[in-house]
């Protein structure tokens, strides 16, 4: 008992008569005939390249064409009686099937609509592993393969000088990104550049797909309202802040600022070095520590005053690049943070350091006062005949280490409460830039108007369910989750931050490793 | 419902294993039931004096303790100066180190002069350049916390110190480790660093470098009651109270514990059988 599926473009109700293009697939099991009709066509000298076999005919009237089934293996022919679909003849596999046996389902679907949505097909490729036979996939799969390869050979001379302009920035834009990954190392310390080189590379890859045609539509379309958002609104907020502050000069209002933070830490070095909240630390070494990480901060302050006039001109570049958009504004305030708060980061490795230093010793050194010793070889702690000297020494480092430990650890949680706040600070603005470069409005506003373009998902209705007459099913894309997507529709070289670890935080945090930006 | 009772004669003796017993009920007993039974197979009574004598470590310890204590106190107080107690305690090392050396073991003395000459300077050095950190360690403790924890790392020295027998609680680093602390932290409440380094000194002579010379030497009533007495004359001229609370405790240790050990010698209980489990001794093949 074989069921033939028959997908079949709606516009056949519109014709006469037509020959049928398009490609045949049997079940794995033999059972189901699946005919793929992609194409109409009037005769046989309007097809194109494109590589489809002949599977079928179709007319409304009794007369037939010249009979040319016993050349093919598989094929239909299809007529129209009171607007109900039926099959005239039918050949699989090289035998002609009895019309009484067979189930026959005609799926009608509109060409156009298909062949403009993308998500569509990228929602049928993910299930590749999940079911072989699935019918749709092929159908979405070939009319992709066959329409996408429609080359431009039929445009206009205007259309492809532009074309040949747009392929040479391309060619351009590579000799710069080359240049710029060969300089990465240096440059990503700075979250301007890193900006740069993303917008740069985003750029080449909307151009690559446009061109191409090698990304959806919807990427582009997003990547390209996203930038303008971008652009305008970083226009918007440098006019206001221009407004602001017209009077100063700019160079002057960030050495006001970097003046204040280095008055605040040297206060709070100064609390430090005295009483901090009641404890009483170790005298000499407070002081001698305090006096160390104050000198620190006055040569950062001597090299920022000396550095004025270079400031200026770096402040001049800022604002050249903060016209580009609110991303940039968003790294070139990163950067200022970078900048404002090294010493801060200096101070805060210096602290970490030694802080971590001591309590690996104290560690070693609690082993030897219980006598015992790590065995790395084994992996576990043994214990061990020390000599009286050994012992001695052991034992003295050992209080020296203790005592100190609580003056150590004061300094190192000041500063590395103000170290995870940066930290927090450059995430956040990181975060941001992501957001801004993510947000997906062209696939919002697709999706609320419920365009085809942004549709994920199959509605099936039945158009004709009569006995004696083979079951006609109408088949429409319509739009699917939200989430779905604009998960789907988010531009390629935008890359989302990597996820806090929170655990590993902590652990760094206890033992004194160093906390990078994350 | 009553066991069915087999008609086979018992003449048979019951055999101590589990398929040959046929005959006899499961709860039978036979009377040659813990037959391989032995108690208190180690235990050896020894003669009081013995006993007393092996107390007698304890108080030795405790002792030297409170003639440490003693000194602390004296160079607390100002009571001596101390460059006499680095001069005599020195001279004492010296004897004690010529005694043992000499005398007491029978090894070659010139091998090892230059090994613990080394020691010596490293103790006399690494003591001499840290004194003036390990002063200021303590500063902003309470004067109560420090003795309160000197009082406790000198309780673990006495539980963990090596008194010559084997036991799995003896960690000999452990005690000197914690005298060392506890000298440390009342180091810190002396007048200048060279006090700490005498201190220091002393703690190392006293802990360090005595126990290897007690343990050359055997029992003897006569040492030990040397320095008992020593012990109680100097803790006299610090504080009477102490001296006699000191007293009761020497009392204790070494006269009424012995008697009360020997006394209940005989509660003891101890059984051996084959079903203990077997002792792998070293052979020499």
């Amino acid at each position: 008992m074989i069921t033939v599926m028959i997908f079949i473009p709606r516009d056949l109700y519109d014709k006469d008569s037509c020959l049928l293009y398009g490609n045949f697939a049997l079940s794995s099991r033999g059972n189901i005939a699946i005919f793929y009709v992609l194409q109409l066509l009037q005769n046989v000298k309007e097809r194109s390249s494109i590589n489809l076999t002949h599977v079928g005919q179709y007319n409304k009237s009794e007369t037939s064409y010249a009979n040319v089934a016993n050349r093919s293996i598989n094929w239909l022919t299809v007529g129209n009686k009171y607007n109900d679909l039926f099959v005239k003849t039918l050949v699989v596999q090289g035998e002609t099937v009895n019309m009484t046996s067979p189930k026959i389902i005609f799926i009608t679907y509109d060409l156009p609509i298909f062949i403009n949505t993308e998500l569509l097909f990228f929602t049928a490729c993910e299930r590749e592993m999940e079911n072989d036979e699935n019918y749709f996939r092929t159908l979405m799969y070939n009319i992709k393969y066959c329409y996408t390869n429609i080359s431009n050979t039929n445009q206009k001379t205007s259309k492809r000088i532009i074309l040949f302009v747009l392929e040479y920035l391309i060619l351009f834009l590579n000799w710069v990104l080359a240049g710029f990954v060969v300089l990465l190392p240096v440059l990503k310390l700075s979250s301007l550049c890193i900006r740069l080189h993303n917008s740069l590379e985003s750029f080449r890859w909307a151009l690559d797909g446009q061109i191409y045609h090698k990304s959806s539509k919807l990427k582009i379309g997003n990547y390209v309202v996203a930038t303008l958002v971008d652009i305008i609104s970083g226009y918007l907020i440098l006019y206001w802040f221009m407004s602001l502050v017209s009077s100063t000069l700019p160079s002057q209002l960030l050495l006001h600022s970097a003046e204040e933070v280095v008055h605040t830490l040297q206060e709070l070095l100064k609390w430090l070095m005295g009483i901090p909240a009641g404890l009483k630390l170790n005298f000499a070494f407070n002081k001698m520590l305090g006096k160390f990480f104050v000198y620190h901060i006055n040569l950062w302050w001597t090299f920022l005053v000396l550095a004025e006039p270079v400031l200026d001109f770096i402040f001049f570049i800022f604002l050249c690049f903060g016209r580009l958009g609110l991303t940039f504004q968003a790294a070139i305030l990163a950067d200022l943070l970078a900048l404002a708060s090294f010493h801060v980061y200096c101070i805060y490795v210096y602290a970490a350091r030694l802080y971590n230093l001591q309590i690996s010793g104290l560690l070693a050194l609690w082993r030897l006062f219980l006598g015992r010793k790590k065995n790395p070889l084994r992996g576990r702690v043994d214990s061990c005949e020390y000599t009286a000297n050994q012992l001695f020494i052991g034992t003295l480092a050992f209080t020296i280490l203790l005592f100190l430990l609580p003056t150590t650890f004061m300094y190192y949680i000041v500063f590395s409460t103000l170290r995870l706040l940066v930290s927090a600070l450059a995430g956040l603005l990181i975060r941001i830039q992501f957001l801004l470069q993510a947000v997906p409005l062209y696939t919002l506003c697709m999706w609320l108007l419920k365009s085809t373009s942004v549709s994920s998902s199959l509605h099936m209705k039945v158009q004709t369910r009569k006995s004696g007459v083979p079951l006609v099913l109408s088949m429409t894309p319509v739009r699917g989750s939200l989430w779905k997507t604009i998960k789907k529709s988010i531009p390629d070289p935008v890359k989302k931050p990597s996820a806090i670890m929170w655990g590993s935080l902590l652990k760094s945090i206890v033992t004194g490793q160093l906390i990078y930006p994350m | 419902m009553k066991l069915k009772k087999t008609y086979v004669q018992k003449p048979r003796k019951w055999k101590k294993n589990l398929y040959e017993n046929h005959g006899f009920l499961d709860n039978y007993t036979d009377t040659s039931f813990l037959e391989e039974l032995r108690k208190n197979l180690n235990v050896k009574d020894s003669p009081l004096p013995t006993i007393i004598l092996g107390a007698g470590r304890v108080t030795h310890e405790l002792c030297i303790i409170v003639l440490f204590t003693v000194i602390f106190v004296y160079l607390y107080n100002g009571w001596v100066e101390p460059e006499a107690v680095f001069m005599y305690s020195g001279c004492l090392t010296s004897l004690g180190y010529i005694l043992y050396r000499f005398f007491l073991t029978a090894a070659m003395p010139y091998t090892t002069l230059l090994k613990d000459l080394r020691t010596v300077l490293v103790f006399l050095g690494f003591g001499y350049v840290l004194s003036p950190v390990l002063k200021t360690l303590t500063d902003t403790i309470s004067t109560d916390t420090i003795y309160a924890m000197s009082t406790f790392m000198m309780f673990i020295h006495l539980v963990f110190f090596d008194y010559g027998i084997s036991a799995s609680i003896v960690s000999s680093a452990l005690s000197l480790n914690a005298a060392l602390f506890a000298s440390v932290c009342l180091a810190s409440r002396l007048a200048t660093p060279f006090h700490a380094f005498v201190l220091l000194t002393n703690t190392v002579e006293c802990f360090a470098l005595l126990p290897i010379l007690v343990a050359e030497i055997e029992d003897s009533a006569v040492i030990l009651s040397t320095v008992i007495l020593l012990s109680l004359v100097a803790l006299c001229t610090v504080s009477v109270t102490m001296t006699v609370l000191f007293s009761c405790v020497v009392i204790f240790v070494t006269i009424i514990c012995p008697l009360l050990f020997k006394k209940w010698t005989r509660y003891k209980e101890n059984i051996y059988g084959p079903w203990d489990e077997a002792v792998v001794e070293d052979q020499e093949m």
